[in-house]
């Protein structure tokens, strides 16, 4: 029999930021009561804070296990959830493998619809922090238990240059490759009104020819517009485009990968490997991001994307990093080709953190402790209220 | 070229306020409340049978759960022994009141945590009446992280939209199906769950002329004998409709599909295959003579759009609950239309808010097939009744009918003095329920 599962807490984690993600606030944008913008340029909510959740889980031998996910609105779903669905059911047959755990919570509602949305990212939190209790637990690292044991390097990209001008936006990415970042992406956002050929062709003049510059161009175009900026950017050689078009249109997300030039990416919001069957090819590289996947589907994706030929190059999103840790590790083992790097997150959340792989000249160096290797220390928890608890009943 | 940020999507520009008059009159939203909702369902239901219902019997988990039910698919969706449900509240600056519901099986807290977190904060301050563009603001806030098919948030958005519809109507003075164009007729057909063939026969008798039973693997009773049984017992009289609860791998679909089709009167054969393998219902669909019904486990118009435009379906069942509300559905009923297929509101365990909304879309929806019914009509029970009994006029429901009700807006008036006694404390498990 597997050790019993005893204690599972839950925790908002939530730190003021000085400087709003995506930068300052435009005139097309609108603060959404006390906790959230709303972009203009696509409609999407944006936390003030960092924000998101996170969650322990003890065994009843007291090894325990770290998870988080996405908590930028609403984080108290994850509680709610885990109290009324996934507790119960932990509470009622100890899992041997964390797979096993996500298809039979996956299981309870997929003929309702719920794929994906919060029942999906409260998945990622619990199945990173089983993952976490099972690697702990036989004393080996999480890619030593998904198969690629050892430490490892992995290459980076600099996200976003949030930065009121072009002119300095270029120093800025001058100054990270002073640093040994070769790689970079920055949104839509960080051009002047959307003018994405000039931004590039200033960034390519600063940067020279072998700097890597990827686009994203957060949903904002339809194909007819994409394969129009696609065309136009042949002269500066981006890397990639990162999700020209809305989420839902995989017809126009097929009709701009068969005919666009360079590279298309996509996959963040994705959150199981159904996601991505039906956008097979959609794409030639998959951003899987492990606070909707979790390492379960995060394994799953990248298999599939392995017989596709597609590379994998994760995304990062805003948090501890908890999930951070995991992906790069799950990357390690997935045979990811880069990482994304959230430059104004990960350090700085990073310190709240033992155990935070280090991020340097353009790599991640990630050790070989166990499990994902990372918990809160004591500063962190300043940062984290606990919004929930479920216990073993008797 | 244009690539002007702002152009690219001007539906999700959030920069212009929805607070501009309407043929010189606005409805302010001014407060959101939404309520969890447990009472015991139609099969009665307490908390300690809730207990029971809700965990399998360990010994029978490795059948049915774990990698087992990835491979091999055994209908294992979690059910209870109370109803649950969200019910939303919208009030406004000249104190009209909106009820809507979004259809919440499990878990309904997370709904409400949606509703006051999320959607309240974009609809405080706005124009009730502006339906389309706050549906779209609050749909475009999560859509790109992947919030863009059904669950949590497409259930708790399609309760404010239908809360939207009840306050346009009530605004105007005219009943929603006016609002959606008219209606085609005044009552729907409605057909009952059935597990035996005792109850087909009963059903029949009652006046019903459709019946539907479950038909799955791993269960004890799905012979193909006893659909058989079903069958003779309502030829000539009524149909049979099969619900698979998706089960079926496609070969296996389309070997069961084979003996539907050998009987006269079956009238569906519905969610056949394993859900998320949508893609492949245009070729079930080509390999069989009985119709394929499917659509209950899909959200927003984007995930309807294959089905339809590529043959997959030939009765579309979205539920108005989960799939995006009264908006969403009346453009997947439309675009069900334009490809000959019919529409069948899917009506499971919910409250008159969700029951009604079907009913005006289903009136006013010119491919209009049928809709659940069961017992609602003789039903004693709030749960039974789905509610009904808390109106001051229940929706009038008989033995293989439903009628859309009239009055304003949705037509439901909610003695709110029954409603607030089984309204769900915040952070409560409690429920009480007047005997």
């Amino acid at each position: 029999m597997p050790d019993r599962i005893d204690l599972i807490e839950i925790f908002e984690f939530r730190r003021p930021r000085t400087e709003n993600y995506l930068g300052s606030l435009s005139p097309h944008d609108i603060e959404l009561g006390q906790y959230h913008l709303v972009r203009g340029f696509n409609g999407t909510v944006y936390p003030m804070s960092d924000r998101s959740v996170v969650l322990r889980i003890v065994d009843c031998n007291g090894v325990e296990g770290w998870g988080e996910t996405y908590g930028l609105v609403a984080p108290r779903i994850v509680a709610e959830l885990i109290g009324e669905l996934f507790g119960p059911l932990i509470g009622a047959r100890t899992p041997d493998h964390p797979a096993e755990f996500w298809d039979s919570a996956y299981a309870l509602q997929r003929n309702r619809g719920y794929w994906g949305g919060y029942l999906a990212d409260t998945l990622a939190a619990m199945d990173i922090a089983l993952w976490d209790l099972y690697a702990r637990r036989k004393g080996e690292s999480l890619q030593s238990s998904l198969g690629m044991p050892g430490s490892g390097m992995l290459p980076c990209y600099i996200s976003g240059l949030p930065a009121p001008s072009t002119a300095q936006r270029v120093e800025m990415a001058r100054e990270w490759q002073a640093r040994g970042f070769n790689s970079l992406k920055i949104p839509i956002s960080d051009t002047n009104a959307g003018d994405v050929p000039a931004e590039m062709e200033a960034l390519r003049a600063g940067l020279g020819n072998d700097h890597r510059i990827a686009i994203d161009l957060h949903w904002t175009m339809t194909a007819r517009e994409t394969l129009d900026l696609d065309r136009a950017l042949i002269p500066y050689t981006p890397w990639f485009l990162e999700a020209p078009t809305v989420p839902e249109d995989i017809a126009a997300q097929q009709e701009i990968a068969s005919n666009a030039v360079h590279p298309i990416a996509l996959g963040e919001e994705w959150r199981t490997q159904w996601d991505y069957r039906a956008r097979l090819d959609c794409c030639t590289i998959i951003q899987p991001e492990m606070g909707h996947t979790g390492i379960t589907q995060f394994m799953r994706i990248a298999a599939l994307a392995d017989t596709q030929g597609a590379q994998i190059i994760p995304h990062a999103t805003i948090g501890l990093g908890i999930f951070m840790a995991a992906s790069l590790r799950a990357s390690l083992a997935a045979g990811a080709s880069v990482h994304e790097f959230q430059h104004t997150i990960y350090h700085r959340n990073g310190v709240l953190l033992e155990g935070n792989a280090t991020c340097e000249k353009g790599a991640f160096t990630i050790p070989d402790t166990p499990g994902h290797g990372v918990s809160p220390n004591a500063e962190a928890y300043e940062f984290m209220e606990p919004i929930g608890t479920w216990r073993r009943g008797k | 070229m244009p690539l002007s940020l702002i152009s690219a999507r001007p539906a999700l520009s959030s920069a212009n306020s929805f607070q501009d008059d309407v043929a010189g009159s606005s409805q302010i939203i001014k407060k959101v409340d939404a309520y969890v909702i447990r009472v015991p369902g139609a099969r009665g239901g307490t908390i300690a049978q809730d207990r029971e219902i809700e965990m399998p019997p360990i010994g029978s988990l490795r059948e049915t759960y774990g990698l087992g039910a990835r491979l091999d698919h055994a209908t294992p969706s979690r059910f209870f022994g109370r109803m649950q449900t969200i019910l939303v509240r919208i009030e406004t600056d000249k104190g009209l009141v909106g009820w809507g519901e979004g259809h919440a099986v499990a878990a309904p807290t997370v709904h409400r945590e949606v509703i006051s977190q999320l959607f309240a904060p974009v609809l405080i301050g706005q124009n009730a009446l502006q339906i389309l563009p706050l549906w779209e603001r609050m749909y475009s806030t999560q859509r790109t992280r992947g919030f863009n098919s059904a669950g949590f948030f497409s259930e708790a958005l399609s309760a404010v939209d239908i809360a939207l519809w009840d306050i346009l109507g009530k605004h105007l003075n005219v009943p929603v199906y006016q609002l959606l164009g008219g209606k085609f007729r005044d009552r729907i057909p409605t057909y009952k769950g059935v597990r035996t063939e005792e109850d087909a026969k009963i059903a029949i008798k009652e006046g019903f002329t459709a019946i539907k039973t479950g038909f799955f693997k791993g269960s004890g009773t799905s012979t193909i004998d006893r659909i058989a049984s079903l069958s003779d017992a309502a030829k000539g009289k009524g149909q049979v409709f099969i619900d698979a609860l998706g089960a079926f791998k496609l070969y296996e679909a389309v070997d069961v599909g084979r003996e539907f089709d050998k009987m006269e009167n079956i009238g569906w054969f519905e969610d056949a295959l394993v859900p998320e393998d949508s893609d492949k219902y245009p070729i079930l669909a080509a390999a069989l003579d009985t119709a394929i019904c499917v659509g209950e486990t899909y959200g927003t118009r984007f995930q309807f759009r294959d089905l339809i435009s590529k043959n997959g379906v030939d009765i579309v069942n979205p539920d108005i609950s989960r799939a995006g509300g009264l908006t969403e559905c009346k453009r997947i009923a439309d675009l069900a239309d334009i490809f000959g297929v019919l529409f069948s509101p899917h009506v499971s365990s919910g409250f008159p808010p969700y029951v009604a909304a079907s009913l005006h879309l289903a009136v006013a929806t010119p491919n209009t097939a049928i809709m659940e019914g069961g017992d609602i009509h003789s039903a004693k029970t709030i749960g039974g009744s789905r509610g009904n009994l808390l109106l001051k006029k229940p929706i009038k429901f008989e033995p293989g009918f439903a009628y859309v009700p009239e009055g304003a807006g949705l037509g439901i008036d909610f003695d709110e003095d029954l409603l607030r006694d089984i309204i769900e404390e915040e952070g409560g498990q409690k429920y009480r329920i007047k005997s």
